[in-house]
């Protein structure tokens, strides 16, 4: 059994993976950059240690850092999160030859996969639906030009290491294409480390819905059902539900198995998430796998009571899986709201700064994975998610009722957030309906938030108060630093209270 | 007190208001009562509904949340009343500033191009997020104050666009 794991990852999902592994008696090293001295996983974890400076590629992404690192605190194994070095095959094959435990899929599979373009090969060699495109990756323009217009567009361009829509461009017409290219390329090594893109079929208003999958190290797999993820601001996702709204035990049975087929394609092992493209006919295309734990697997703990960074561990140990296919259920509905430092009156720009005030939502059936703390810094190197909000309630309505109260009570201050915004996502008509697509917020939300004047002069109201206040407590401050009193002084009569006879 | 909030201007002054508490915003007054709960918490009565208002500031700005709203209010410095337009964009003149501290990842204009309103001028990267600025008029390039690779702060103007003067 593991003993001590090395978080690789920093945020609300280190502090996530911290305190599974305290759940489990294992101890934790995190590391951190210089700009995440004070980060609240540095805080969480049993050591913690720095590995470089605030950019990333000098710290998170330091492979040799990281793994020094957990050799020199004595660490059995490496838990990379997601992002960073999570699904980068290199750093899992150097973590083994290290003689540490990666914990996540083997190198080859991970390899595989990790490449949008082989894993499509792959998978259309094995006969699962996937979206027509380009065949492989390539850094000749012509070809994409001349894919697109083979199948016209809009088409979208894809990095092969991608995730999270970093390095995804959609194009409407050739003439924006060459830029798209180079631009998504960029993106693409910052973010991933690797330039390779291609290009496929744009399908329009579809929904996103992914399997999650489990396979241990002797070949037994299952599926842990779905998360719908349609709503997504620049293709990365904000609000995922459990169950899909479209789902029916007859879809979910089929694209569960063919979720576990591209598994077993694969010879993948440990936690994934098979991701599907689902058109308005219920057709659905393989996307890729996500070869790590997923910013949205909370849901799905919420709706299994499963605890997935626990059983990612067990499996990385060698242990088998501890139940099968017929044992597993989906009770109730779980939604997660994702909270990132944003503008999303300024189409969603990151936004940095210090978090002056938080007031966390506390009620039955929710939960906060969270990686800030009052008085924390944003820096602005890294992807700006705060926290997550996570519900679960007996049905959708109930639950997306219960996100709604607990959006409104979640309270951060002093940078800008996408809070509001989600809120009016869950109040909108559609979204009651169910009518959840990939282009939900294009078609149905509009940009700029309008306030009514009672609650702006409300506002306006609180800032004067604030301010008052603030006047009010300097000059007394003043006054009683120059009067030189001892609080004992001014506290006035007490008496030790001893043998209450109440 | 002044403040700004979406290029509105409010002028705030607190009064008493015999048991009441009123305030004074753009010569307009409004009752309201309130508790002070903690720094940064008061439950406000006001227009019929009783609700908390958090607050909190910076340097700049006033942070305020109403349930599950969010206010920025900038603050007004007083040299700033007098010369506020500066900064701004007056039809005929574009000045380029990064809308957050980043890196320079390209420029994609020239000093002296003309340019149509709508051209990429410049990429910029921050939070792992490439964004591209546009220019909001025709014209020439007058001034390119960038190179890839820098890193910049928000206030640093990077490029200026001015419109042909016609002849």
């Amino acid at each position: 059994m593991i003993k001590k794991i090395l978080v690789a990852n920093r945020s609300e999902i280190a502090c996530r993976i911290i305190r599974s592994c305290k759940e489990m008696g294992i101890k934790t090293v995190a590391v951190y950059s210089e700009a995440d001295s004070k980060a609240l996983h540095t805080q969480l974890a049993d050591e913690s240690i720095c590995i470089g400076p605030p950019p990333a590629l000098q710290s998170y992404l330091n492979m040799e850092g990281v793994i020094k690192a957990a050799k020199d605190t004595g660490c059995d194994a490496i838990h990379p999160g997601y992002g960073f070095l999570a699904e980068n095959s290199d750093f899992n094959k150097k973590v083994r030859d290290a003689g540490l435990i990666f914990i996540g899929p083997e190198p080859e599979p991970m390899k595989l996969l990790g490449s949008k373009v082989m894993s499509r090969v792959t998978m259309i060699d094995a006969g699962i639906p996937v979206i027509p495109g380009m065949k492989s990756s390539s850094k000749d323009i012509n070809e994409f030009e001349k894919t697109a217009n083979e199948m016209g567009f809009p088409v979208l361009i894809k990095a092969s290491a991608g995730g999270g829509g970093k390095g995804m461009r959609v194009v409407k017409k050739i003439e924006e294409l060459k830029t798209a290219v180079e631009s998504a390329m960029r993106e693409s090594q910052s973010a991933f480390g690797s330039d390779e893109v291609y290009l496929e079929k744009y399908i329009e208003s579809p929904r996103h819905v992914e399997f999650q999958v489990a396979a241990d190290n002797f070949g037994n797999v299952v599926y842990l059902f779905e998360r719908e993820c349609s709503i997504q601001r620049r293709h990365q996702k904000i609000i995922e539900e459990t169950p899909s709204p479209i789902m029916d035990a007859e879809l979910q049975k089929k694209m569960g198995e063919t979720a576990v087929k591209v598994i077993k394609t694969a010879n993948y092992n440990n936690l994934g998430t098979v991701e599907f493209l689902v058109d308005k006919d219920k057709n659905f295309y393989f996307l890729e796998v996500n070869a790590r734990i997923q910013v949205e697997h909370p849901i799905t703990e919420m709706t299994t009571g499963i605890d997935l960074v626990k059983l990612q561990v067990q499996i990385a140990s060698g242990e088998k899986l501890p139940f099968k296919q017929k044992d597993l259920k989906q009770t109730g509905h779980a939604i997660e709201c994702r909270i990132y430092a944003e503008d999303p009156d300024n189409n969603f720009m990151p936004s940095s700064g210090k978090i002056l005030f938080l007031k966390v939502p506390m009620s039955p059936g929710v939960r906060y994975d969270s990686g800030i703390y009052q008085g924390a810094e944003i820096p602005v190197f890294y992807d700006p998610v705060l926290a997550k909000l996570i519900v679960w309630a007996p049905t959708r309505e109930e639950a997306r009722n219960k996100m709604l109260i607990a959006l409104k009570e979640n309270v951060i201050l002093g940078v800008k957030t996408s809070i509001g915004f989600m809120a009016k996502c869950l109040e909108h008509e559609e979204f009651i309906k169910g009518n959840t697509f990939t282009d939900f917020i294009a078609q149905n939300m509009k940009i700029g938030t309008e306030y009514n004047s009672g609650i702006l002069n409300k506002a306006l109201i609180g800032a004067a108060l604030f301010d008052n206040q603030k006047k009010k407590t300097t000059n007394n401050n003043v006054s009683v630093s120059s009067e030189m009193s001892s609080p004992w002084q001014t506290i006035g009569y007490w008496e030790i209270c001893t043998g209450s006879t109440k | 007190m002044q403040l700004k909030f979406k290029d509105n201007e409010y002028e705030l002054k607190l009064e008493k208001q015999n048991d009441n508490q009123a305030i004074v915003i753009n010569n307009e007054k409004f009752e309201f009562s309130s508790i002070l709960i903690d720094t940064n918490i008061f439950s406000v009565l006001f227009d019929g509904s009783k609700t908390n208002v958090y607050v909190a500031e910076d340097d700049s700005r006033f942070y305020v949340n109403i349930d599950g709203n969010n206010f920025t209010l900038e603050k007004v410095k007083a040299e700033e009343k007098s010369f506020g337009e500066e900064d701004k964009n007056l039809g005929d003149k574009q000045i380029v500033k990064p809308p957050m501290p980043g890196s320079i990842v390209k420029v994609l204009v020239s000093k002296g191009q003309k340019v149509e309103e709508g051209t990429g001028l410049i990429i910029i990267e921050a939070m792992k997020m490439e964004t591209t600025m546009y220019s909001s008029i025709s014209g020439i390039i007058t001034e390119v104050n960038a190179t890839a690779g820098e890193q910049v702060d928000s206030d640093k103007v990077l490029l200026t666009v001015e419109k042909e003067k016609a002849e």
